[in-house]
């Protein structure tokens, strides 16, 4: 199946992005960088990962509007020989059949001369460095796709990145539905090393109740200094910082420093968010549904105060929602079967703005 | 109180609000094992619907569940209900996720009296392990 992916691929490709196109979304933007500089990232404070905005991934709604069928892109090296930003809706249908073939004929920019000049005892393995997928192996079955591979610390493959990959895969190889997932490998000016990599996830079909993360995984590896200009490495004294020169560094490849949903690189002014469509009668255990208009750029939350008096604790409305280019904002979440009938009360907050509005939740009928 | 809980090799429990991993065998085995009757909150009531099993949905199922009830817990600490534990059975993934939540009671204060390893959908190996206090 994967070949015969692989063989469409440009094909799917072009649909994908026809049906992009066709949501509003501008292609360009799915290879979008959404980490502008270091100062956008905490510095490494000795735990692999770091949650980032929140554990929030930055992808507009038009991008998850256009992940509903699976595809997979790699951005073009740039003029230094690096990867830049991969992003994949991650379906069955990509996923490995086969085992993983060899990737040693890909030397990644900081790839050591010789190996043996970046070997340690304590690392695991022994060798410093991995040729690390960027989306892994078990997500999209990429084999030596020297877009898709970096240099990376033994600790940032098997520490830092394959938990999210393990939770992706397992998600999709269990439910069948699509997570939408892009990796940002973040370079500081014109290193050659990066610093580490933005994993953003999101599941589709349910809204991103099965799988939401957006996190920063540092190219670090305990015990060895690396120098991210060459990837030149040493033994850390003790108490060393690992990454001394954290901070205020550009990030590679950043095509402007506009805001990526308006493009103007101010910061939107919301306007008064309207009511599109709304579940007006929803029975316990259907799905209830919000759409509405509002600004571009502007992070929208959702709260539902149900007939008992608490609030909705469905996973979909937890984050918020960055309106995309259109402007528009969805929300939809399961009533559950147990839910009190009743009048339930939706408020919409973005900006200083507010919208509330009612729909009644109405009794499931006796099978 | 029999309580059941899903583990990865690093007795995580949940990440950013969200079960680590899924499985429609383990569900399965859950169903059977607690005999059609189980306390949970609302987020595992919907990770169980269709299949047969009498759900006692509670904001607090640890304070809610008597002697002798079965509680599948996902996202909350088990650890304050230490003392109500008769039975503990816990099940690996046997899978590395990363988790922020942490299965807090320390198993090698109990007595492990079964481990058994079976294939899930997903998963090749999941691992059934019963623990007594």
């Amino acid at each position: 199946m994967k070949k015969l992916i692989r063989i469409c691929l440009p094909l799917l490709l072009a649909i994908a992005l026809l049906c992009a196109a066709s949501c509003g979304l501008d292609p360009r933007s799915l290879q979008r960088q959404p980490v502008q500089s270091t100062d956008d990232l905490p510095a490494y404070s000795g735990e692999a990962y770091a949650a980032i905005n929140g554990n929030t991934p930055y992808f507009t709604d038009a991008e998850k509007t256009a992940a509903r069928q699976s595809y997979e892109t790699y951005a073009e090296l740039d003029a230094l020989g690096r990867c830049g930003v991969c992003v994949a809706s991650v379906g069955k249908d990509l996923m490995p059949t086969e085992p993983r073939g060899s990737i040693s004929s890909v030397k990644p920019t900081g790839w050591p001369a010789k190996v043996e000049d970046a070997k340690y005892d304590f690392v695991d393995g022994k060798y410093l460095y991995n040729r690390c997928h960027l989306i892994g192996f078990q997500l999209t079955g990429e084999n030596a796709n020297r877009q898709n591979l970096i240099t990376g610390t033994r600790y940032l493959n098997v520490t830092g990145m394959l938990p999210f990959e393990n939770m992706v895969a397992d998600y999709v190889k269990e439910t069948g539905n699509h997570v939408l997932y892009r990796v940002t490998p973040v370079f500081g000016g014109n290193n050659l090393v990066a610093f580490g990599v933005l994993m953003e996830a999101w599941s589709v079909e349910d809204g991103g109740d099965g799988v939401c993360f957006c996190v920063f995984c540092y190219n670090v590896q305990p015990g060895v200094v690396i120098d991210y200009i060459n990837g030149n490495s040493r033994l850390a004294n003790a108490g060393e910082e690992l990454m001394p020169d954290w901070g205020g560094i550009p990030a590679a490849q950043t095509p402007s420093g506009d805001d990526p949903a308006t493009g103007t690189g101010e910061t939107p002014q919301a306007n008064a968010p309207t009511l599109l469509a709304g579940s007006e009668d929803v029975r316990q255990g259907d799905t209830a549904t919000v759409r509405i208009q509002g600004t571009p750029g502007v992070a929208y939350s959702v709260r539902v105060k149900l007939p008992s008096g608490s609030y909705s604790g469905a996973a979909a409305l937890k984050d918020p929602k960055t309106a995309g280019t259109d402007g528009v904002v969805e929300w939809s979440w399961t009533i559950q079967p147990n839910t009190r009938p009743g009048t339930a009360t939706v408020t919409v907050t973005g900006g200083e703005e507010i919208l509330e509005f009612t729909f009644a939740i109405l009794e499931k009928p006796a099978e | 109180m029999n309580l059941i809980v899903t583990l990865d090799d690093q007795n995580g429990m949940l990440f950013n609000h969200r079960r680590q991993s899924r499985d429609r065998v383990l569900n399965d085995r859950i169903a059977t094992l607690c005999g059609g009757r189980l306390t949970v909150t609302a987020y595992t009531a919907a990770l169980l619907e269709g299949l047969p099993v009498d759900l006692t949905i509670s904001e607090d199922p640890l304070a809610a569940a008597k002697p002798g009830d079965w509680c599948f817990l996902e996202d909350r600490s088990p650890a304050p209900a230490l003392e109500k534990i008769e039975k503990l059975v816990v099940y690996r993934w046997n899978r590395v996720y990363p988790s922020d939540l942490k299965f807090d009671i320390d198993l090698s204060a109990m007595k492990c009296v079964s481990k058994t390893d079976f294939a899930g959908y997903s998963h090749e190996k999941l691992t059934e392990e019963v623990y007594l206090p």
